[in-house]
C-alpha cells in the first residue's frame, strides 16, 4: 500500500513539473524575441540622461568627443552629418529589418535623432530592447540639431526648445478641482501596500 | 492568500474563507500522513522514524522552487511577499521550549489540534495546556516584551547573511534536503533492525529525488524573470503602428470629448510629473508617470477600465514612450495625444484661421474650435467631468501582520 502511495506522489510530482516545465516553453515559443526587459528598457530611457541637451551636444562638437559617435538618422535630413564620426540613415520605419538592425548593432556609440524627439526616443526604446547598448537620442528634431551644430546659440534658445508647458493651461482651460485637489492621492505606486483613490472617471 | 489578495485575484473579503478550506486540507493531510499519532511524531528524536524531519524538508524545498519557478512565470510577484522579522533571543527560547513540549507531549501546535479532532484525549489535554500557555503569554505580555522583541535582526534572508546568491542557496538547501531524506532512512533501518537490502529507501525515490535536483538545476539557469513575456508585443508590430502614427489621438477629438462627457470613453492618463500634474490636468484624468507606468496596480488599473486610455505629457515624447512600453506589455486600446498639452492648446486656442475658401467640413471643424475655445475658458468642461467625477479603482491597503504570526 505504502509502495503504491509512494508511487503516485511521484508520479504526482513528476507530471506536475513536467507541467510547469512545459508551460515554460509555450510561454518561450510564444514570446517575441528581446533582449531585455520591459521594465529595464523603460527604466534606461525614463532617466533624463538618455537625452543628449543641446548645449551636451554643442561641447561635445567643441572637444571633439562628437566624433567618436556614430549617428543614426531616422530622418534622412540632417546636414551636419560632418560632426559626426559616422552617420547611419535608416528610415524609422525600417528600423528594426535585420540588416539595419546588424549594421546598427556594429557601432560603437550610437546617437539617434529624428523627425521628432518622441520618434527618437521610441526608436532608442526599441533598438535597446533588441539588445543594441551605448545608445542615447539627441534631443528635439534633425533641424534643431544642425542648429545648434551650425551655430553659436544662446542658452534661452535652448530652453525655449525643451520639452515644457508652453502655456499657462489654468488660464485657458477652467478646470478647477483636478490637477490640485487630486495631486496628493494620485502620486503613490499601488504596490499593494498603498491606498491608490484615483479620482476622475470619463 | 500570500499575493494573490494584493494582485486582485482573491477579494480579500474571502480571506477567512480560504483560510477555512485550506485549514480543512491541511488538516487532513496531516491526518493521513499520520501526524495525528504522538509516537510517529517523536520517532524523529528517538531515530525510529523521521517522517517529521522528511515532511519539512520536504514543505521547504517544494515551497522554495515552486515560488521562485512561479516568480520566473509571473504568476506570483516575490517582491510581496512578507516576511516575518527575525528576533534572535525569542527564536531561541521559544525553539527550546517547543522542543521541550513537543519531547514531552508528542505534538507540536498544529498536530496536537488534529489529534485532538480525531478524539485524541492526550491531544485535548495538550491543546487545552497550549490554550493556558496562549492566555498566559497574552496577560503578562508586558513583562515577556523584552524578551519576545530582543535581538530583532529585521526581516533577513538566510541567503542575504551567508551573502550567497538566492538560487544557490535553494539548490544548496535540495541538496541537503536529499542527503537528509537519505541518510535518516539509513538511520531509521539501523534502529528498527531491518537489513540493508530490505531497508526503507527504495528504488522509487530515485525520481522524485532527480526531479528535484533538476528543477533546482532549472532555477539556477534561469534568469530572475524572462526577458521577454508571452503575452507581449512583438516589436515589429509596434514599430508599424508608431511609424504610420496609429496612436495618435488629435486635438479636435480630444476636445469634443471632453465637452460631450457622455461621449468620452477615454481614460485620460497625465504622464507628467508631480509638480506638473498638480498644477494642471485635463479634466478628468488620472496621473501616472511615465517611469511608474509599468509598476504592478497601474497596468492592471488600465486593463481593468475596458476603456481606450489617452496619454499625454507637455508635448509627445513622454506619453509615446508611456506608450510603447504598455504596447508592449500587451495592452490594445492605448493612444497619444498628439503634440501633446502644448498641441492642443495651441489647436484650440491659437491656431490662427487660414485665409482661404473652406468646404462644408472645414467650416465645421472651424465653429466646433471657435466654441470649444469658450466653452474651455468658462470651465464647462470641469464643470461637466465633475459632476460625474468618482474613484476609478481602490486598491484595498494591506497591513503586515504583527511580528510573531504563523507557524506551524
Amino acid at each position: 500500500m505504502n509502495t503504491i502511495n509512494d508511487k503516485m506522489l511521484a508520479n504526482a510530482a513528476l507530471l506536475f513539473v513536467l507541467a510547469l516545465v512545459f508551460v515554460i516553453l509555450v510561454q518561450w515559443l510564444l514570446a517575441p524575441s528581446y533582449s531585455l526587459t520591459n521594465k529595464a528598457v523603460l527604466e534606461q530611457t525614463a532617466n533624463e540622461n538618455i537625452l543628449i541637451k543641446p548645449q551636451q551636444l554643442k561641447a561635445m562638437q567643441a572637444d571633439q568627443s562628437l566624433k567618436a559617435f556614430t549617428l543614426l538618422d531616422l530622418s534622412g535630413k540632417l546636414k551636419s552629418k560632418d560632426a559626426f564620426g559616422a552617420v547611419l540613415t535608416v528610415p524609422f520605419a525600417d528600423l528594426l529589418d535585420s540588416d539595419q538592425l546588424k549594421t546598427i548593432k556594429k557601432a560603437d556609440q550610437l546617437l539617434v535623432v529624428g523627425d521628432k524627439e518622441s520618434e527618437a526616443l521610441m526608436a532608442v526604446q526599441l533598438l535597446m530592447a533588441k539588445g543594441v547598448t551605448n545608445i542615447t537620442a539627441l534631443a528635439n528634431d534633425a533641424a534643431f540639431t544642425d542648429q545648434v551644430l551650425g551655430q553659436e546659440l544662446q542658452a534661452e534658445f535652448y530652453d525655449a526648445h525643451a520639452e515644457k508647458a508652453r502655456f499657462d493651461y489654468g488660464r485657458f482651460l477652467k478646470a478647477t478641482g483636478n490637477g490640485q485637489q487630486k495631486a496628493a492621492k494620485q502620486t503613490e505606486v499601488p504596490g499593494a501596500v498603498k491606498v491608490v483613490a484615483a479620482a476622475g472617471g470619463c | 492568500m500570500g499575493p494573490l489578495i494584493p494582485q486582485g485575484f482573491v477579494n480579500p473579503d474571502l480571506n477567512l474563507f480560504f483560510a477555512f478550506v485550506i485549514g480543512l486540507g491541511f488538516g487532513y493531510v496531516l491526518e493521513q500522513g499520520g501526524f495525528s499519532n504522538s509516537r510517529k511524531l517523536a520517532g524523529v528524536f528517538y531515530g525510529y522514524d523521521f517522517v517529521v524531519l522528511r515532511v519539512f524538508f520536504t514543505a521547504a524545498i517544494t515551497a522554495a522552487l515552486g515560488l521562485l519557478l512561479f516568480n520566473y512565470l509571473g504568476w506570483v510577484n516575490y517582491d510581496l511577499l512578507y516576511i516575518n522579522p527575525t528576533y534572535l533571543w525569542s527564536a531561541l527560547v521559544g525553539g527550546v521550549i517547543m522542543g521541550f513540549g513537543f519531547i514531552l507531549g508528542g505534538f507540536c501546535p498544529g498536530t496536537s489540534m488534529v489529534a485532538a479532532v480525531i478524539g485524541k484525549i492526550d491531544a485535548m489535554v495538550f491543546v487545552l495546556g497550549l490554550m493556558i500557555g496562549v492566555f498566559f503569554f497574552g496577560s503578562f505580555y508586558d513583562e515577556f516584551a523584552p524578551l519576545y522583541t530582543s535581538g530583532d535582526l529585521g526581516s533577513v534572508f538566510i541567503f542575504d547573511t551567508l551573502n550567497m546568491n538566492r538560487e544557490w542557496f535553494v539548490f544548496l538547501l535540495v541538496l541537503v534536503a536529499l542527503a537528509a531524506f537519505i541518510v535518516t532512512r539509513k538511520i531509521e533501518d539501523k534502529v528498527n533492525g531491518l537489513e540493508p537490502r530490505q531497508g526503507l529507501f527504495a528504488p522509487l525515490y530515485v525520481g522524485p529525488f532527480l526531479l528535484m535536483i533538476g528543477v533546482a538545476v532549472l532555477i539556477l539557469l534561469l534568469p530572475e524573470s524572462p526577458r521577454a513575456k508571452w503575452f507581449e508585443t512583438d516589436a515589429k508590430t509596434i514599430l508599424t503602428e508608431a511609424a504610420e502614427g496609429k496612436q495618435y489621438v488629435e486635438a479636435d477629438e480630444l476636445a469634443y470629448k471632453l465637452l460631450n462627457p457622455k461621449e468620452n470613453n477615454f481614460v485620460l492618463v497625465d504622464v507628467r510629473n508631480d509638480a506638473a500634474f498638480a498644477e494642471f490636468t485635463l479634466p478628468g484624468a488620472i496621473h501616472i508617470p511615465t517611469a511608474k507606468m509599468l509598476d504592478m496596480g497601474y497596468k492592471k488599473l488600465l486593463q481593468e477600465k475596458n476603456q481606450p486610455v489617452l496619454f499625454f505629457g507637455f508635448d509627445d515624447t513622454d506619453a509615446n514612450q508611456a506608450w510603447l512600453a504598455l504596447r508592449r506589455s500587451g495592452l490594445n486600446d492605448i493612444y497619444v495625444l498628439e503634440g501633446g498639452l502644448n498641441g492642443f492648446f495651441y489647436h484650440v486656442f491659437q491656431a490662427e484661421k487660414k485665409p482661404g475658401k473652406y468646404n462644408e467640413m472645414q467650416q465645421f471643424e472651424a465653429r466646433f474650435i471657435e466654441r470649444a475655445r469658450d466653452a474651455f475658458r468658462s470651465g464647462e468642461a470641469a464643470q461637466k467631468i465633475n459632476k460625474k467625477a468618482k474613484p476609478v479603482t481602490t486598491i484595498v491597503e494591506m497591513e503586515a501582520p504583527p511580528a510573531g504570526q504563523g507557524g506551524c
